[in-house]
């Protein structure tokens, strides 16, 4: 095939970019490389300088791919298929930060940005946990680089994908579009017709979306932390030391992926049209599984240092928190959610890097624990066989991978077991490590629920694994559900709402307490029951009070939120308390107790927005018949323009469009029926080929409630529309009448006239005159429709209309049979209007603020921690 | 036995029935000859629009209502009645994932559905 050479196309850019990707990746293998060496080589100062040199070149390097990144997107070469893929020529240049997280690629590379930060934090450590630690991390940086390596190692399967690749090389396509070959444009010349890029998802193009996204990927990324120090502690075999250094970073880790969910909770409320701020949805259920365990890790590692109980659960769970952000990648990114949820990312044919990346982070700890460096290379050697086995039999074998996972985790507890035996202790109940303990498992207990859930289009590939034993099972037991075992059609539940509040209400309860009570008992033991009981007393008569006031004023029927609301209420006033008696008032000290606080109201904030949610836009106006009779279904009301409505206290009316591209708002004015305060929203809505209605909705905030509301249907002005619709012939007699356009139209007389009655120029014609009347809900028109008759031709008809009604009437009368038979022919013209929801949601400003006091209460805790961490 | 142990028993026995609970909630894909064998049980099914007949939603008479033909994985033509909006720009949509229950002899009555969109690459090479 003859060498095309291409027009206006920027190679040198590109180049550079892999040139800086390819330094990536062997800077990051060389650091691990070099630290790893540190580690076992304290003396040496040589492996540790080279460790740091090379850190820097990879450090360099990844701000190398994103700046060349960013310039590519800038300057809009949408030769690149990132470019044209992510973004526009009209894309202001603040959301062209957003590009970054559109595509796989580039949020790969925000990863490895936090990554790199972080670890370019830990360079300046002198302790004997940098090179580890490190070492660690440098691993994690190696395989996030590989996403973006894109070589190619066979037509079917190239090992990573790179950001810099052209639009043609992905896309020959565009070589021989049909308007090139009309125009005569040869393909070296195809730049010519790729003037702009395909844009940025609406979606994104919002400022919650600007800062959501690199704070959950902060979050995710310094999740490796906690969990890189575990390792080192195993690999030292210095098993409890690492923990004061690793206790700020855990931290920071909750509050900054705690951070992260709730923007992107915000996010969903602000902009988003499924009416909240929490939907259960995979792919937030799968950042919040990992910032569960984290939490529980958190409380585990703290009583440890207090107690040194429960070593081997702080290890499982500060492990686990960063394997399950993997899986969390894995979910979101290979496709595997595909039918059951609306934003994950589509598979990019990097779902095997992921699972190789997954299954070694694993194994990592695993290796770490050996004590002999023989048993070490013994099990990476198991390890390095089996993935071998797996890439020549070209599929992914799940049982023996997890047959080797199990042994990995089995190998793990013995060789801890070896070394640090179970703690054979006298413990308590009335101390404050075993209701830490328990609240650790109760968290526990709240991600398995989370994380099986979610995980079941996964489970639908693992059993299929086995499917003709679920097969068998399914004819011995005649269970349907081993049927969909057995074809791999199981699906989320139908009610996931009711389905995961079923569990997590009472999870929450047992939270809620926990927090309320645990800081009132003293570690190890707690001597003085008295004190105790009379402070849980207290604490107790208080808000059994205030829970029955409030139960009673806002009108909760169910037991459950009696009973979560109580639970909030004690967490409050426990931690209130426990500040004033327990800390003396030391509000520096009071990070854990501040959490706590935030974390009840939150509690209380989604019981009142969540549980008293109301929506107001209910439909009445329709009887839907007996089989559409569920009145639940029915939240979104029509307004056409200019016509008042109904809604509940409120008299709405939609007063018309305007366009401020890329959005549409649409006015809609609210009146208080009984104040007769008025206010006017702007639900705006993205109308795009790509995307359909984007709907973003607008938000009226009071102290005590919001009236959200968003419209889920506007006319579609993309496709150009027939000025009179449904066109329809009636047969009617004197008298009768007929239903249309929410109008009654009486059909009164038919008069005949000479056509000169009415104008000279319809001399010899016979006129026939109908006369109808049209009654609106408040208006009666009078139509009256011509039809002219010249030597018995139908030579002449008028259109008469009732135009505020937008119906067209038309007059035809037929001999049937000698008898004259009115045909009536009506059309309507499409008014326009707007589809909206209206939803009150109470008190969710409780929510909001519980947030900001829990994040408080983290960055207390934080400041406290490293303080101490000097001072000692 | 230690009181910790006794908590780890508990809790793993309610791991245990989270687990089998999220299975017994669990829905299924279904194709439409299945779900109409099960006709009072909620389920999913994946099918295909069919774009040959038409998408009949009317926002006058009833903005929550809209009604389509779709193929099911068997080849299984049915009319699907849909109690949403019509998401916008449905008409050109492919794939389809209905959550509902069949009604009646043909029709699927459908309480949510999920669409999936021709990629966007597609459309640009159209419009160019």
């Amino acid at each position: 095939m003859e060498q095309i050479t291409f027009n206006s196309e920027h190679l040198l850019i590109g180049n550079l970019g892999n040139l800086f990707v390819l330094l990536s990746f062997a800077s990051a293998i060389l650091t691990a490389f070099f630290f790893w060496k540190a580690t076992n080589n304290d003396d040496s100062g040589f492996w540790k300088r080279a460790g740091d040199y090379s850190y820097w070149v990879h450090a360099v390097s990844v701000i190398g791919i994103i700046s060349t990144l960013f310039f590519i997107i800038y300057n809009h070469y949408f030769e690149y298929d990132y470019a044209w893929q992510h973004s526009s020529r009209a894309l202001p240049t603040h959301y062209m930060i957003s590009c970054f997280w559109e595509g796989q690629e580039g949020s790969f590379l925000l990863w490895m940005f936090w990554q790199a930060v972080l670890g370019g934090v830990l360079i300046f450590n002198r302790t004997k946990w940098k090179a580890p630690v490190l070492s660690v991390i440098m691993l994690s940086q190696v395989l996030l680089s590989t996403m973006l390596l894109g070589i190619e190692i066979s037509d079917a399967f190239t090992f990573g994908r790179s950001p810099f690749v052209l639009l043609r090389e992905v896309r020959p396509e565009i070589l021989s579009l049909p308007v090139m070959q009309m125009r005569g444009i040869p393909a070296a010349d195809y730049l010519k017709v790729i003037t702009d890029g395909t844009g940025l998802n609406p979606l994104l193009q919002n400022y919650w979306m600007v800062i959501h996204p690199p704070t959950l990927f902060f979050g995710f990324a310094s999740t490796i932390i906690p969990f890189a120090f575990a390792v080192a502690g195993l690999w030292r075999k210095e098993y409890t030391s690492w923990m004061r250094p690793a206790l700020p970073w855990t931290l920071m880790g909750v509050a900054v992926l705690g951070t992260g969910i709730i923007m992107g909770g915000i996010w969903a409320y602000e902009s988003l049209s499924f009416g909240g701020y929490w939907a259960w949805d995979p792919v937030e259920n799968a950042s919040l599984v990992p910032w569960l365990i984290l939490v529980a890790g958190l409380h585990v590692i703290v009583l440890n240092r207090a107690s040194g109980q429960s070593l081997m659960l702080t290890y499982l769970l500060l492990i686990a928190s960063f394997v399950l952000v993997l899986y969390a990648t894995f979910l979101t990114r290979s496709g595997v959610l595909g039918d059951t949820s609306v934003h994950s990312f589509t598979d990019l044919g990097l779902s095997r890097q992921l699972l190789v990346y997954l299954f070694l982070f694993m194994l990592v700890p695993v290796f770490a624990s050996f004590k002999r460096s023989r048993d070490r290379w013994l099990a990476l050697g198991v390890v390095v066989i089996i993935l071998v086995i797996n890439v020549i039999v070209g599929r992914f074998l799940f049982g023996v991978n997890v047959i080797l996972l199990l042994m990995g985790l089995i190998a793990l507890i013995r060789n801890f077991q070896k070394e640090l035996p179970l703690s054979k202790k006298e413990e308590s109940v009335y101390s404050r490590e075993f209701w830490m303990f328990i609240g650790a498992l109760i968290l526990i207990l709240s991600a398995v629920q989370v994380i099986s859930t979610t995980s079941i289009p996964v489970m639908n590939k693992i059993l299929m694994q086995a499917s003709s034993f679920w097969a068998w099972l399914a004819d011995a037991t005649s269970i349907e559900l081993f049927d969909s075992f057995a074809k791999g059609t199981l699906a989320p539940p139908n009610e996931p709402v009711a389905h995961y509040n079923k569990w997590q209400l009472p999870i929450s309860i047992v939270i809620a307490l926990l927090t309320g009570y645990g800081q009132f008992l003293r570690y190890r033991k707690t001597d003085d029951k008295r004190k105790l009981f009379s402070e849980i007393a207290s604490v107790a008569i208080i808000s059994v009070v205030l829970t029955a006031l409030v139960v009673w004023l806002a009108g909760f029927d169910q037991f459950l939120h009696w009973i979560l609301l109580f639970a909030a209420f004690y967490s409050i006033f426990g931690n209130i308390l426990y500040v004033i008696t327990g800390l003396r008032g030391k509000l520096n000290l009071a990070g854990g107790s501040v959490a706590h606080i935030g974390f009840a109201l939150m509690l209380i904030g989604v019981l009142f927005s969540g549980g008293k949610k109301e929506v107001i836009s209910i439909n009445t106006l329709y009887n839907y018949g007996e089989n559409f009779s569920d009145e639940e279904t029915r939240h979104n009301i029509l307004l056409y323009k200019n016509e008042p409505v109904i809604m509940q206290n409120y008299e709405v009316t939609y007063r018309g469009d305007s366009t401020k591209s890329p959005d549409n708002f649409y006015i809609v004015d609210y009146k208080h029926l009984e104040t007769g305060e008025t206010f006017t929203l702007y639900p705006n809505a993205q109308i795009s080929r790509e995307m359909g209605l984007t709907a973003n909705p607008d938000t009226r905030h009071y102290l005590t409630r919001d009236i959200f509301t968003h419209v889920s249907s506007v006319p579609n002005k993309l496709e150009p529309r027939e000025e009179w619709l449904s066109e329809k012939m009636h047969e009617m007699n004197i008298g009768d009448s007929i239903f249309v356009n929410r109008h009654l139209i009486i059909l009164d007389s038919v008069e005949q006239v000479e056509g000169t009655s009415i104008s000279a120029d319809l001399e010899g014609h016979s006129m026939q005159i109908a006369t109808l009347r049209v009654i609106g809900a408040d208006t009666v028109y009078i139509a009256k429709p011509l039809y002219g008759l010249k030597d018995g031709l139908s030579a002449y008809n008028v259109y008469s209309f009732a135009e505020k009604a937008s119906i067209r009437l038309n007059y035809f009368p037929k001999e049937v049979d000698g008898e004259i038979v009115h045909e009536i022919e009506t059309a309507i013209k499409p008014k326009d209007y707007i589809i909206m929801k209206a939803i009150v949601f109470p008190y969710i400003n409780v929510l909001w603020g519980g947030m900001i006091v829990m994040l408080v209460g983290f960055a207390l805790a934080i400041r406290q921690r490293m303080a101490h961490n000097k001072r000692s | 036995m230690k009181p910790s142990h006794i908590a780890i028993l508990v809790v793993i026995a309610v791991a245990i029935a989270i687990v089998v609970g999220t299975y017994g909630d669990a829905s299924t894909f279904k194709s439409f000859s299945e779900a109409a064998k099960d006709p009072n049980k909620e389920c999913y099914v994946k099918a295909e629009l069919v774009k040959e007949k038409e998408v009949v939603y009317d926002a006058m008479v009833d903005p929550e209502k809209f009604t389509f033909y779709a193929v099911d994985s068997q080849g299984e033509e049915r009319k699907v009645t849909c109690l949403q909006q019509k998401p916008f720009d449905f008409e050109r949509s492919e794939e389809v994932v209905v959550v509902g229950k069949v009604q009646g002899d043909n029709e699927f009555l459908a309480s949510s559905i999920q669409v999936k969109c021709p990629s966007k690459y597609e459309n640009e090479v159209e419009d160019i």
